[in-house]
């Protein structure tokens, strides 16, 4: 047993509104200067829709994430190894401006400036790179609340698995569905854009997993743009350097969550400690797609476990890290309750952020203009949702709809135990067998609810001390020991970016 | 037109109806250029009033003070009857067929010191509302003492002259902040109902909130009588609770809940109780007499719904949320209806009826019913508004230039029971703005 910490991460979707008060957070703290106007470390995209940037889903197109080869070996997508090299100076799958958006603004100036007329002047959009004015015809959130439906939804990759009956349903005014999808970098336990830098800019901390990019050693190659399968890298046009998230670092080891969790309004982010096995992580990665799912739980390690622990702490995981791992709420939804997904685990990169599934747009079919709630028609029903199982599978348990199933199943059965508690109109047997088929107990829906619907930020937020004097210790990492920086102001490099350096 | 700083610029109160919590702002930067807070900015007209009053002024003049029948006074049941004094129809009587008239002394050359002073009616006079008053002068002569004080004329006043200074008058004597206020409240309730309320502020009597604890983190109101939730012990706000469980009448005509109304407009309208009023339709509107609904044009009902990415036109031509939307506020529409007119996602289109014309790109999604099309209200129309052919070249309207004021008779009724005026109390509903409209599309807009 190899036990390694990593801080990691829930967004759970039936609480996303899809207000995007994480995507303004983190744009006005990282992002928001020139070379980086593109860059959205954090979106919300809506679902079913292409995203962004668009179709970033689509691996056929993009080449991103690992794939088995013919021997069962692990290899990235993007390159092999003869041909890494040749894909240094041009690679097609790299996405461009258009598939990101060609950020714009306003001449707001001509509001002030306009000669006197008998006509009121308004600002007219310019590009950001050009200052040229452009026609706005993409954005970072183009297909917001299906938006553009016919051109963006209806070509969602994850609709590939639907028939065309079912596709057909989904746009139906009287049956249509959506979901909000909140993204951020995932944090891979296996990430691909570390193996695929070329400079070895790209790290992953071992105190915590959080990944890096080493500003000072990025060349600028982007093969890390490409091998993200989530497309959560991004390359800065002016510094010419690789940027991404840095799951706020600098908050995160002063035990505050990051800018996104903390602006959440309807509080759906949990950040936690999760401990998995090393040595169990590339059978996990190699599972074949139907079990990923159960193969990226068997990973993950019961903090509670004493042997466990002590493998913990002899590979150096302080007690308080341990017992910040006892009171995750990470771990209590991806493991003990099994409620959280892995999204995309088909790319085999262990994203450390896991999605509790929504389960309102699901029920809220409407069956005669009525929406069904009924507790016996859910089991069955389950397959004719309005938003298809087949989706939600596509999405997060690589197609396997019994993982999904599963959940939706617990997500009901807490429900109705509540509803039984609260309305008192379920009868206590039904509630007894709703509960037995999703293989719950009341104590455990009574704590899903409270941990879903009641947690203060104390219980969704459980932030390990991050000790970095001591990570750093014995390694050679100059440039961020707290000894070289000393004196040295502000955070991140400490030399000032310079194109090909 | 004077530059008001803003939120982050000033101190101030900030709480809600129903959401009891008061929150301060709090001046994290100096109002950029000129601006000022918008209590600085009344000081300073007061300052100048002040001063050219002396020109005109030699002393106080008397004035006349017109006040509307109100609610929770006797006066609410003035008037069984529609008559009009100024027709004839009845008695001109001040105070039941009419306004009441006051008589009342102005010193316009004392303005300025008078607006920074808490004078002596707010000592004397006591504060309420609902017809509730509880008295303050014990509180009033004690806080004289401890906060900054004006001197003018031989009197000693607390001190308004600060932004600060208000929000600490405001906090010190609202029941909502202050425990023995909403005490004092309660007694008066009491003596009203019959019935002791003062148990629901017993246990809060000694709660003072001032600006710093407010700074420190948002406080909850106490529960007053101005109220009618209960919020002791950490309970969430719900409404009427007072009224259920305190036995506190209603402030309707019968005390009660109270659904129907014998007012004979309401009768007139047949709406003395809650009845189902259709959708108007083309026929009873009739936004399109005067516009072409041939030549390749659609006829929708059209929508203005609250916006996404902006509060009415607040933040709206903001780049982030420009940037999070389309950059522009399009017209979503139906997929199957824009496939008649040949519209695609994003293409440009023109909206027009009787009323006006707007010109913004088509949101097509198979979400919105058909039949039907929308603009979010309330974008002004400084970002990215094309010209119009239709308005001869000028620029094109915003989306309330397709839409009427259809002002509700009934809106108009007044000063009868639950009817009568109060500030913030009771009003009309929301104007329907429903409307119609012809959509075409259009190849290019012109600048």
């Amino acid at each position: 047993m190899d036990v390694r910490a990593h801080v990691s991460m829930v967004f759970h979707l039936d609480k996303c509104i899809g207000c995007h008060t994480c995507s303004v957070a983190c744009k006005n703290v990282w992002t928001d200067s020139p070379g980086a106007e593109y860059m959205w470390w954090n979106n919300v995209e809506t679902k079913p829709g292409t995203g962004y940037p668009t179709r970033w889903e689509d691996q056929m197109n993009y080449k991103g994430g690992w794939e088995l080869n013919k021997n069962r070996e692990l290899v990235l997508r993007s390159q092999s190894k003869g041909g890494a090299l040749a894909k240094l100076f041009y690679n097609p799958r790299q996405p461009g401006l258009d598939d990101y958006y060609e950020p714009w603004t306003y001449r707001y100036q001509d509001l002030f400036d306009a000669p006197s007329g008998d006509d009121q002047p308004t600002a007219v959009p310019i590009s950001q790179i050009t200052g040229e004015p452009m026609d706005i015809e993409a954005g970072p959130n183009w297909d917001d609340d299906l938006s553009g439906s016919p051109i963006y939804a209806e070509n969602d990759p994850n609709l590939d698995r639907l028939t065309e009956d079912e596709r057909q349903m989904l746009f139906d005014v009287e049956s249509i569905a959506m979901m909000y999808l909140p993204r951020i970098c995932n944090h891979c336990a296996n990430p691909s854009c570390v193996a695929s830098c070329p400079s070895g800019a790209l790290y992953k901390r071992g105190e915590d997993g959080i990944v890096l990019v080493n500003q000072e050693k990025c060349r600028g190659w982007r093969a890390c743009v490409v091998a993200c399968p989530y497309k959560k890298m991004y390359y800065n046009w002016q510094t010419g350097k690789s940027e991404k998230c840095i799951l706020c670092y600098p908050r995160v080891e002063t035990g505050q969550p990051p800018a996104c969790f903390h602006s959440c309004v309807g509080r759906i982010r949990y950040m936690g400690v999760l401990l998995y096995d090393a040595e169990r992580m590339v059978d996990a990665m190699k599972a074949p797609e139907a079990s990923l799912v159960e193969a990226q739980r068997n990973v993950l390690l019961d903090p509670h476990d004493r042997e466990v622990a002590a493998a913990a702490e002899a590979n150096g995981i302080s007690p308080k890290f341990i017992a910040a791992a006892q009171q995750s709420p990470v771990y209590k939804y991806v493991k003990e309750w099994q409620l959280a997904l892995p999204l995309h685990p088909e790319f085999r990169t262990l994203p450390m952020l896991y999605y509790v599934p929504p389960l309102l747009p699901v029920m809220g079919r409407a069956g005669d203009g009525i929406y069904e709630h009924e507790a016996e028609e859910f089991f069955t029903h389950l397959d004719k949702s309005r938003l298809p199982m087949k989706f939600l599978a596509s999405l997060f348990s690589a197609g396997n709809l019994d993982v999904v199933k599963a959940v939706m199943k617990k997500q009901m059965a807490v429900r109705y135990y509540k509803r039984a508690q609260d309305v008192d109109d379920v009868d206590a047997a039904k509630v007894q067998r709703v509960l037995r088929e999703a293989h719950l107990t009341p104590e455990q829906a009574e704590a899903i609810y409270a941990l879903t619907a009641l947690a203060p930020m104390t219980e969704r937020y459980v932030m390990p001390p991050i000790q970095r004097e001591e990570a750093l210790d014995g390694f050679d990492m100059p440039s961020c020991s707290p000894e070289m920086c000393k004196g040295k102001c502000g955070l991140g490099m400490t030399q000032a970016p310079q194109r090909g350096a | 037109m004077l530059p008001a700083a803003t939120y982050y610029e000033k101190d101030d109160l900030n709480s809600t109806d129903l959401h009891t919590f008061i929150h301060p702002l709090q001046a994290a930067v100096p109002p950029c250029w000129e601006a000022k807070s918008d209590w600085q900015i009344f000081r300073d007209l007061a300052q100048v009033t002040s001063k050219l009053a002396e020109q005109y002024f030699t002393g106080p003049v008397k004035d006349i003070l017109v006040t509307p029948l109100m609610h929770d006074t006797p006066a609410e049941i003035a008037q069984p009857h529609i008559r009009d004094w100024g027709k004839g129809e009845c008695e001109p009587i001040p105070g039941k067929t009419m306004p009441n008239i006051t008589v009342v002394e102005r010193d316009f050359r004392k303005v300025y010191q008078k607006f920074i002073s808490l004078g002596p009616n707010f000592r004397n006079k006591g504060l309420g509302i609902h017809g509730t008053t509880y008295q303050v002068d014990d509180l009033y002569d004690a806080y004289r003492k401890t906060h900054p004080v004006e001197f003018w004329e031989g009197g000693i006043y607390p001190s308004l002259r600060e932004d600060r200074d208000v929000c600490e008058a405001i906090l010190h004597f609202a029941a909502e902040t202050n425990g023995e206020c909403a005490w004092r409240a309660y007694q008066a309730e009491s003596h009203k109902t019959g019935i002791d309320h003062t148990h629901l502020a017993a246990d809060t009597r000694a709660v003072r909130i001032s600006f710093k604890d407010i700074v420190t983190e948002p406080r909850r109101s106490l529960t007053t009588p101005f109220w009618t939730g209960v919020t002791n012990n950490g309970r969430t706000y719900s409404a009427y609770c007072q009224n259920v469980e305190e036995l506190i009448p209603w402030r309707t005509q019968t005390g009660r809940q109270h659904l129907y109304l014998d007012h004979e407009a309401y009768r007139a309208f047949g709406e003395h109780l809650p009845t189902y009023k259709p959708r108007p339709d083309l026929r009873t509107t009739r936004d399109l007499d005067y516009t072409a609904t041939d030549g390749g044009g659609l006829v929708l009902n059209y929508l203005t719904p609250h916006g996404k990415w902006h509060i009415h036109s607040t933040f709206g031509d903001t780049l982030r949320m420009e940037t999070l939307s389309r950059g522009i506020e399009p017209a979503w529409m139906n997929d199957r209806d824009a496939g008649l007119l040949g519209i695609q996602d994003n293409d440009w289109v023109e909206l027009l009826n009787d009323h006006g014309t707007v010109v913004t790109r088509a949101c097509v999604s198979a979400r919105i019913p058909r039949g039907i099309c929308f603009i979010y209200h309330a974008t002004e129309r400084t970002v990215g508004t094309p010209k119009s052919r239709l308005r001869g070249g000028r620029r094109a309207g915003g989306h309330n230039s397709l839409t009427r004021a259809r002002l509700k008779p009934l809106f108009m009724i007044g000063g009868y029971a639950q009817f009568t005026y109060a500030f913030n109390y009771w009003g009309p509903q929301g104007v329907n703005r429903d409307t119609f409209v012809v959509v075409r599309k259009i190849e290019k807009p012109e600048w």
